[in-house]
C-alpha cells in the first residue's frame, strides 16, 4: 500500500476525526457579536498555560496560501478579519479588503440571522477601532472565530446550519470534472492543491507539503498542478488531516529520529493499536513523560518493554499483536517548503519486533553503556559533531533506522563517520563501541566479541586496539592521570589508520614508561609486560602483524579492541585487586 | 489439439482465413479451440520473457514524484519501456502479461542534484522559426535543486509479455517476424536505446529467458546475491533470492501494492492515467489486459 492510502486509511480510525471540508486550527479569540453587528465581547480562547496556547477549534478546512491573498471562511487571522497586524503588514489593508469582499460574495442572499450579523460587522469595522481594552494587544495575529452574543455558549457562527450549507455549497462549486484517484480508484473530484503538512521539524512554520507541483519541471504531459497525480478531494483531505493529527507534539504518534519527523500507527482496533504504539515509542525513544509518570499503564508497558528488551518473543510477551497487526512507519525530512519521504516502512507488528531484538543484540556491548539501556537517539549523538543533536549527518538517522526497522545491512556512512567521531575527539565511549560493533557484525559477516575476548585473535585490528589500549595504561600508570596530552590524545587517529608508522614509536616510549613505572609500582608493570607479550604473542610474526594500513572494518574493530581492553582496566581498578596473579589476563579463558 | 499443452497466461495467435492474418484468441474463449481447425505451423505461443535486473531502480509513484518516492515494484509501462528499447515497429504494440519480482524488495534514500525547469517547447519552436539558439540553454549550475529520492536497491525482474498486431501493421508484417527480431535482438544484446529500470540514470541489464526455462531457476545464484560478491558481471541466472520468499513478496499471503500506474492514455485528450490495483502473489504481479474492467480510466 502507498503511503497515502495508508494514511487516509488511519484517518477512518481516528477517534475524533474532523468531518470533511473541516479541520483543527488553533484559534486565539472569539469575537461575540450582536445579532445588529455590533461588538458585544471579545472573548480570550487561549488556554491559561505558560505559553497562552490557543484552543484547538473545529473550523472550515483552511485554503492553502501561497503568495496570494486568500480568506478562509468564517475565521483567520486578525490581518484577514480586522486588518490589524503586529509586524509591519504591507498588505494587511488588501488582505483585509479581500476578506470582507469575498464574505460578501460568499454570503450574499443569506438569511441567517448568523452570518447576517457578520456582514454587518464586516460592513461597519474599521482598522482603527482595534484600541485597548475591547481589543487586547494580544489579539493581534492570532486566529478569530465568531459568535452570535445569543448562543455563544452552545455554537460558533462556522457551526450554524446555514453557514455548513454554504460552505458545503462552495466545496462542490470549485470541484473538477471526476478522474481516477489514485489512492481509492474511483472516479471523484481531483484536489488540485493539497494542504499543507505541518510540525515537521525544520520545515517552514506554516506548513510544507507533501504532494506539490510547485515547478514545471515536475509536470507531466501538460498536466497542471494536482492534476499530475490525481488524488481525489477526499483522499486529499483523509491523509492530510491524519498525517497533521500524527504530527502533532505528543500525539503519540511521532518520534524526531535525526532531522527526521518520524509517525507511525497500527492498522488495528483503538487497544491493540495503541499497546502497539506505546511499544514502538518505547523502543526508540523514551519519553519524557514516562519518567514522570507513574500510572499502572505506563509501567506495563515499561514491563513488556523489558521483557521484549531480553529477547523474549512477541507471542510470549504480547499475544494479541502477533495477530497480524499491520504496523506503518513514515519518516519525513524536510526541503524547503517540501517534504520528502526518508523512508516509509510496513509490515507486520511482529516482524518488526523480531527485526529490533535483532538490532539489540548486533548493538550488545560489554560493559554496556553506563545510563542504562540507551534508545537510537543517544547513538545518533555520538556520531554528531559537538554531540548535538542538530548536527546529526542528515540521511544517515532515517538510513540507519530503516535499516534497523528492515533488518538490512546498515549505511557504510555509519562506520565511517563513527570512526571519525572517534579520530577527531578520540573517546570510545560504549555507545561508539557497540555501533562499530553493529556495523561489522551485519555489513561485513565479522565475528565481534561482545565483551573482552582475549584470545580474539582473528582480527590484527582488534589485536592492535588492545596493544594500543596497554600502552596507554603503562603511560597512565607511570605518569599519572593528569597528563597533558596522552599517547591516546596524539596517536589514536594514527594508530588506528597507519599502524607501522605508529606502533615502533609507541613501543620505544613504552619502555620509557616502564622504567619510571617499575620504580613506583613493580607489580603492576610485571602485570602489564605480561599483558602485552601476551597480546603480541597472538600476533604471528609471518603475517604482517602491524599493517601499514588498516581499513575500516578493521578500524572498527580496532576501536572495539581499544574499548575492551581499556575498560578492563577500569573494571579491575573498581575491584580493588593489585595482587599479581589477579590481574593476569586471562590467555587460557 | 491433444498435442499441446495449454496453460493459462498463455497468449495463442491463429491464422485466420477471413481476415488474413493473425489474430488473438482471448483465453476466456479457449473452450471454442477445440471446434477450430488447427494444425501444426498455424499455432503458436507469441510470449517473451525477459530477465532484467540492476543496481538501482526508480519507478516514480505520480504523487511522490517531486522528492521521489518509487513504486514497490517496476509498472507495466516501465516494463513495456524496455522492451520497446529492444524492439519496436508502429506495426506491434507489447503487452506486458506478469512480472516476477526475483529480489527482497529494499529501498534507499538518496540525495541527487537535478535541474529546476524543463525545456521549454514554446521557445524551442521560435528558437527553430528565428534560426537562432539565443537564450535556448538551461544552465546546470544555474538552475540546480537538490532533491531526495526513495529508490530501489538490486531489483531484479523477469518480465512476461507479448505483443498484438496494431492497425499499422503491413502485410509483411507478421507475428513470427517481429517475434524473431525480438528474440534475435535480445539474445545479442542489442537495443536502440539503452533500457533503464525507471529513470535514465538507472540502467537495465536484460537477458532472454529461453522458452524452456523455469522461472524462477531453483539453481544459481541471484542477482542479489552476487552484487553482495562483488560478481557484478555477467547474466545471472533469473533465479529467486530464498531470503527474498517472505510475505513481503506475496509468499503465505498476497501483499497489496495499493493502486499502480498501468500506463497513460495517450489517445485520449488529456493524456488521462490508468491504474490497477497491484498485488504481488507468490513473487508475481499479474497485470490485468488492455480493456480489462481492472483497469481503472
Amino acid at each position: 500500500m502507498s503511503v497515502l492510502s495508508s494514511l487516509s486509511r488511519a484517518y477512518e480510525r481516528l477517534p475524533d476525526a474532523p468531518p470533511y471540508g473541516f479541520s483543527s486550527e488553533k484559534i486565539g479569540f472569539c469575537i461575540v457579536l450582536n445579532a445588529d453587528g455590533s461588538v458585544h465581547d471579545v472573548i480570550d480562547k487561549r488556554q491559561d498555560d505558560k505559553k497562552r496556547s490557543p484552543a484547538m477549534l473545529l473550523v472550515p478546512q483552511a485554503v492553502k496560501r501561497t503568495a496570494g491573498i486568500a480568506p478562509n471562511f468564517l475565521w483567520d487571522k486578525t490581518a484577514y478579519v480586522l486588518g490589524v497586524t503586529a509586524g509591519e503588514g504591507k498588505r494587511t489593508a488588501d488582505e483585509h479588503a479581500k476578506f470582507r469582499e469575498m464574505h460578501v460574495q460568499w454570503l450574499a442572499g443569506t438569511q441567517d440571522e448568523g452570518l447576517l450579523a457578520l456582514l454587518r460587522f464586516l460592513d461597519a469595522w474599521t482598522a482603527d477601532r482595534f484600541t485597548a481594552p475591547v481589543w487586547p494587544e494580544d489579539m493581534r495575529d492570532q486566529n478569530i472565530v465568531f459568535a452570535l452574543a445569543s448562543e455563544y455558549r452552545e455554537r460558533y457562527i462556522h457551526e450554524r446550519s446555514g453557514a455548513k450549507e454554504i460552505w458545503q455549497r462552495l466545496g462542490t462549486e470549485g470541484a473538477s470534472d471526476p478522474q481516477i484517484c489514485l489512492v481509492s480508484g474511483d472516479p471523484a473530484p481531483i484536489a488540485r492543491l493539497h494542504p499543507s503538512i505541518k510540525g515537521v521539524w525544520g520545515a517552514q512554520t506554516a506548513g510544507a507539503s507533501l504532494v506539490s507541483f510547485n515547478l514545471d519541471a515536475f509536470t507531466s504531459y501538460g498536466h497542471e498542478q494536482g492534476d499530475n497525480a490525481p488524488v481525489s478531494e477526499v483522499a486529499t483531505f483523509q491523509y492530510t488531516t491524519a498525517l497533521n493529527r500524527f504530527l502533532e507534539k505528543d500525539s503519540g504518534h511521532r518520534l524526531q529520529i535525526g532531522d527526521a519527523s518520524t509517525v507511525f500507527w497500527a492498522d488495528a482496533s483503538g487497544l491493540i493499536s495503541e499497546m502497539a504504539e506505546s511499544l514502538f515509542a518505547g523502543m526508540f525513544d523514551t519519553p519524557e513523560a514516562a519518567h514522570d509518570d507513574d500510572s499502572i499503564e505506563t509501567k506495563k508497558i515499561a514491563a513488556k518493554l523489558e521483557r521484549i528488551r531480553r529477547g523474549e518473543r512477541l507471542d510470549e510477551v504480547e499475544p494479541q499483536l502477533t495477530q497480524g497487526v499491520r504496523f506503518h512507519v513514515l519518516s519525513l525530512a524536510p526541503n524547503a517548503a517540501r517534504l520528502s519521504v526518508r523512508f516509509y516502512w510496513e509490515n507486520d507488528f511482529a516482524q518488526l519486533t523480531r527485526n529490533y531484538q535483532a538490532y539489540l543484540e548486533d548493538t550488545k556491548i560489554e560493559p554496556p553503556p553506563r545510563d542504562g539501556w540507551p534508545p537510537l537517539w543517544r547513538y545518533l549523538v555520538e556520531l554528531a559533531v559537538l554531540n548535538k543533536r542538530e548536527n546529526i549527518p542528515p540521511n544517515l538517522a532515517g538510513e540507519w533506522t530503516r535499516a534497523i526497522l528492515t533488518r538490512t545491512p546498515y549505511p557504510m556512512t555509519l562506520l565511517a563517520t563513527a570512526l571519525m567521531r572517534i579520530r577527531s575527539d578520540g573517546e570510545v565511549n560504549a555507545l561508539r563501541a557497540a555501533v562499530l560493533k553493529s556495523v561489522l557484525v551485519r555489513n561485513f559477516n565479522k565475528e565481534a566479541p561482545v565483551a573482552l575476548n582475549p584470545t580474539f585473535s582473528d582480527s590484527k585490528g582488534y589485536l592492535l586496539g588492545r596493544l594500543f589500549a596497554a600502552y596507554e595504561e603503562v603511560q597512565r600508570e607511570a605518569l599519572g592521570r593528569n597528563v597533558n596530552a596522552t599517547i591516546k590524545d596524539k596517536f589514536y587517529g594514527a594508530a588506528s589508520a597507519s599502524p607501522q608508522k605508529v606502533f615502533a614509536t609507541l613501543d620505544s616510549g613504552a619502555q620509557n614508561h616502564f622504567t619510571k613505572l617499575r620504580k613506583i609500582n613493580a607489580g603492576r608493570a610485571v602485570n602489564l609486560d605480561q599483558l602485552i607479550m601476551s597480546i603480541m604473542d597472538q600476533m604471528s610474526p609471518d603475517k604482517d602483524p602491524i599493517p601499514a594500513f588498516l581499513n575500516a572494518p578493521e578500524q572498527g574493530l580496532f576501536g572495539l579492541g581499544y574499548y575492551h581492553q581499556r575498560s578492563d582496566f577500569f573494571r579491575k581498578r573498581d575491584t580493588k585487586t593489585d595482587s599479581v596473579t589477579e590481574t593476569q589476563p586471562e590467555t587460557t579463558a | 489439439m491433444a498435442h499441446y499443452t495449454i496453460t493459462t497466461g498463455m497468449a495463442f495467435a491463429i491464422y485466420c482465413g477471413r481476415h488474413h492474418h493473425f489474430c488473438q484468441i482471448p483465453l476466456a474463449r479457449i473452450d471454442f479451440l477445440d471446434k477450430l481447425t488447427l494444425f501444426k505451423g498455424k499455432i503458436m505461443t507469441y510470449g517473451i520473457r525477459l530477465h532484467i535486473w540492476g543496481t538501482h531502480g526508480l519507478f516514480t509513484r505520480p504523487e511522490l514524484k517531486v522528492e521521489r518516492a518509487s513504486y514497490d515494484v517496476i509498472t507495466p509501462s516501465a516494463a513495456r519501456g524496455i522492451l520497446e528499447a529492444i524492439h519496436w515497429k508502429p506495426a506491434i504494440r507489447w503487452i506486458v502479461d506478469r512480472i516476477h519480482v526475483l529480489e527482497p524488495i529494499r529501498f534507499q534514500s538518496i540525495r541527487r542534484n537535478e535541474v529546476g525547469h524543463k525545456a521549454p517547447a514554446g521557445k524551442i519552436r521560435a528558437a527553430m522559426n528565428r534560426g537562432d539558439l539565443a537564450d535556448l540553454q538551461i544552465l546546470v549550475d544555474q538552475d540546480r535543486q537538490q532533491r531526495a529520492s526513495n529508490v530501489l536497491v538490486a531489483p531484479a525482474y523477469v518480465i512476461e509479455a507479448h505483443f498484438d498486431l496494431t492497425a499499422k501493421a503491413g502485410p509483411d508484417d507478421t507475428v513470427g517476424k517481429h517475434l524473431d527480431i525480438f528474440n534475435r535482438r535480445a539474445a545479442k544484446g542489442q537495443c536502440f536505446n539503452q533500457p533503464s529500470l525507471g529513470t535514465r540514470e538507472f540502467v537495465a541489464h536484460f537477458a532472454l529467458v529461453p522458452p524452456d526455462a523455469v522461472i524462477p531457476s531453483p539453481d544459481g545464484h541471484s542477482w542479489g546475491a552476487m552484487l553482495h560478491a562483488g560478481q557484478t558481471n555477467g547474466a545471472p541466472r533469473p533465479s529467486r533470492a530464498p531470503e527474498a520468499e517472505t510475505s513481503d513478496l506475496g509468499f503465505g499471503t498476497p501483499r497489496d501494492l495499493g493502486f499502480m500506474l498501468w500506463d497513460i492514455d495517450h489517445m485520449a485528450p488529456g493524456r488521462p492515467s490508468m491504474f490497477f490495483r497491484a498485488t504481488l502473489r507468490d513473487g508475481i504481479v499479474e497485470i490485468p489486459a488492455p480493456g480489462s474492467p481492472d483497469i481503472k480510466r
